[in-house]
């Protein structure tokens, strides 16, 4: 699994914003804000984690069972796939 | 083809035109043949005829025009660039850079800046200046394409504050955190399309809102709406 290349995440003044760019910008157009979350499960599937994984960056950081926090990495990873996000 | 220099932004460009508009159109800018060019502005036929459908009425040569600025806007960022819509001013040679989505009523304002200030205000760039993030400090620089009233000037003038253009009904300029503030922001900056480009202009964009310092300006269109940003922007008492 692995986020399309033209996909660009960057930190402006602390808010993680996505914008689509060449092959990418044809399924999705425009910009996207990231939660605290988001961006760790985003940065924790650009750096190859398994969901497990991510699932356990996401209860040190935040208040959260593991149940949840693995819940919320599946659902926003389901999310992305329904966005085009993830190469073929 | 015809080809000619232009120096914008402290950059050699050369540009590329098959419709013969885009010289006269950048004439305040030329540069003499010769120099060396630090990049090239170029389009093609199915760009010019995708653009010009986009805006009913246009001719080939209108739409050149704006595709060769595309062509800049998405080279610019490594030369740490951007193309940021908003009008923007200079008051004794500090750059003011309104900013809002078309319609809002930018250029009525930044009209009653040079009313009711005069000569020391100058409209540097009525729509689409190039922002640089040059070693001193953010610059704005002027450029050709400078929206339907075609106000601008071939100046760089360094930028003291961005400041967001909103209408009210009362006049009200304050200074805001530019972190809630970012969405609205990064709609009015060029994101090109190449992701090299694109991932360094969201790297200047948080430069920019972490150094220039942000306003939000609430006004009506009476001339009273300059004094008043005037005064929270630049400061002084002068009215």
């Amino acid at each position: 699994m692995k986020i399309k290349d033209g996909l660009i995440m960057r930190t402006v003044m602390g808010k993680s914003v996505v914008v689509a760019t060449g092959e990418a910008a044809k399924t999705f157009s425009g910009m996207i804000s990231l939660n605290g979350t988001a961006t760790v499960i985003w940065k924790g599937v650009e750096d190859g984690l398994s969901d497990a994984e991510i699932a356990a960056k996401l209860t040190e950081e935040y208040d959260v069972t593991a149940e949840k926090a693995l819940a919320d990495v599946q659902a926003l990873i389901e999310d992305m796939r329904q966005r085009g996000f993830f190469e073929e | 083809m015809e080809r000619f220099n232009i120096r914008m932004a402290q950059l050699n460009i050369e540009m590329n035109s098959r419709y013969g508009e885009a010289k006269p159109f950048c004439r305040d800018y030329l540069l003499a043949d010769g120099a060396p060019v630090d990049l090239i502005a170029e389009t093609n036929d199915l760009e010019i005829q995708k653009d010009r459908a986009a805006v009913p009425g246009s001719t080939m040569a209108q739409a050149e025009i704006l595709c060769l600025y595309r062509s800049i806007a998405e080279q610019i960022p490594l030369y740490d660039r951007a193309v940021f819509h908003g009008a923007a001013i200079s008051f004794d040679d500090k750059a003011v850079l309104f900013t809002a989505p078309s319609g809002t009523g930018k250029s009525t304002h930044i009209l009653q800046w040079r009313r009711h200030f005069g000569d020391r205000v100058d409209i540097v760039n009525g729509d689409k200046p190039i922002l640089y993030a040059s070693p001193e400090g953010f610059l704005v620089c002027s450029t050709p394409w400078a929206g339907k009233e075609c106000w601008q000037k071939n100046r760089i003038v360094p930028l003291s504050a961005l400041c967001l253009l909103k209408r009210g009904d009362e006049n009200r300029c304050e200074r805001v955190d530019a972190s809630l503030h970012v969405e609205e922001l990064m709609r009015q900056i060029y994101l090109p399309q190449n992701a090299a480009a694109c991932a360094k202009t969201l790297e200047l964009a948080d430069k920019l809102l972490q150094t220039v310092p942000l306003y939000e300006l609430h006004c009506t269109i009476s001339p009273e709406a300059a004094v008043v940003a005037k005064r929270a922007i630049i400061g002084g008492s002068e009215e």
